[in-house]
């Protein structure tokens, strides 16, 4: 009995230390004025990680991923010069048991797309900063 | 009241200018049972160098946060004279702020969620957190030594 009840309060402590903040991905991702063309950097990023990356004729970015029998869709929010992804859908499809959407894998999934996206800006900051380095040296 | 919003505005705009600059680690005796001064040096020990280019000692901070070894870190903002290095684990968030200038670069604490909120936090040093503060950040602030070696 006792062993079983220490089982479970290590149990509680291993889910919980996996368990994602909600939606920390949601947090916009600021690019400020270093990304020229932003469409190329969203669709290098989702590519990268596996999400299917389309643009309506309004001009709406949004990103999907298939993958492990779940379909995750998502708009990608510009507002004043930041990246915010918004989940529309996470749904199962063609599963044969154990079909429940699994929250804590939709959140890892998303912020690793956020992490992806962010990585991009990175390099873009990084590569402006060489620029501006090298016109200081010449100077 | 007008003369004391003023007044006060003008306070809190010197301690952000203040507290926005790197400066020499003083340890202090914050709390009792604190993390060990070698875990929070190990971090938050300014670094110095030798390069008066602001945007080149940004560059090298940039290169050091995308090259840190195990783990990736990602802009999370920027502001004048610092950058803001997010990085995302297994649940936790921990963001932090990398100040610069023309003499000194030094990782301070600035948010986090999950199990690495710092317990204890005075002018942006962490004087009581998890170990995997110290260990993942502690790579960060090496990565980024070892690159402000190169200039």
């Amino acid at each position: 009995m006792r062993k079983r009840l220490i089982l479970a309060i290590l149990l509680c402590f291993s889910i919980n230390s996996l368990a994602y903040e909600l939606d920390a991905y949601a947090k916009p991702v600021p690019y400020y004025h270093y990304v020229s063309d932003l469409s190329v950097l969203l669709k290098k990023s989702a590519e990268r990680n596996h999400w299917d990356f389309s643009k309506d004729n309004q001009g709406n970015y949004f990103s999907r991923l298939l993958y492990k029998s779940y379909d995750i869709n998502t708009q990608l929010m510009i507002n004043n010069n930041t990246v915010t992804i918004k989940l529309l859908s996470a749904n199962r499809v063609n599963c044969s048991r154990r079909c429940s959407v699994d929250q804590d894998v939709v959140q890892g999934w998303l912020l690793n797309f956020r992490r992806a996206i962010a990585f991009d800006v990175t390099l873009a900051v990084k590569k402006s900063a060489l620029i501006e380095s090298l016109q200081l040296k010449s100077d | 009241m007008q003369l004391k919003q003023l007044f006060g505005g003008l306070l809190l705009l010197i301690s952000l200018t203040a507290v926005a600059k790197p400066t020499k680690l003083i340890i202090e005796n914050m709390i009792k049972r604190q993390s060990s001064d070698s875990r929070i040096n190990s971090v938050h020990r300014e670094i110095p160098h030798y390069s008066t280019n602001l945007a080149a000692i940004k560059y090298e901070i940039l290169e050091g946060m995308i090259t840190t070894r195990g783990y990736k870190w990602v802009l999370e903002g920027e502001g004048d004279g610092f950058v803001l290095a997010r990085f995302d684990y297994r649940g936790d968030t921990t963001i932090i702020k990398i100040e610069y200038d023309t003499a000194l670069v030094q990782l301070k604490y600035h948010d986090a969620w999950g199990d690495y909120v710092c317990k204890k936090v005075s002018a942006g040093i962490c004087y009581k957190n998890a170990r995997g503060y110290y260990n993942y950040t502690k790579n960060l602030r090496k990565s980024i030594e070892q690159r402000l070696g190169m200039l």
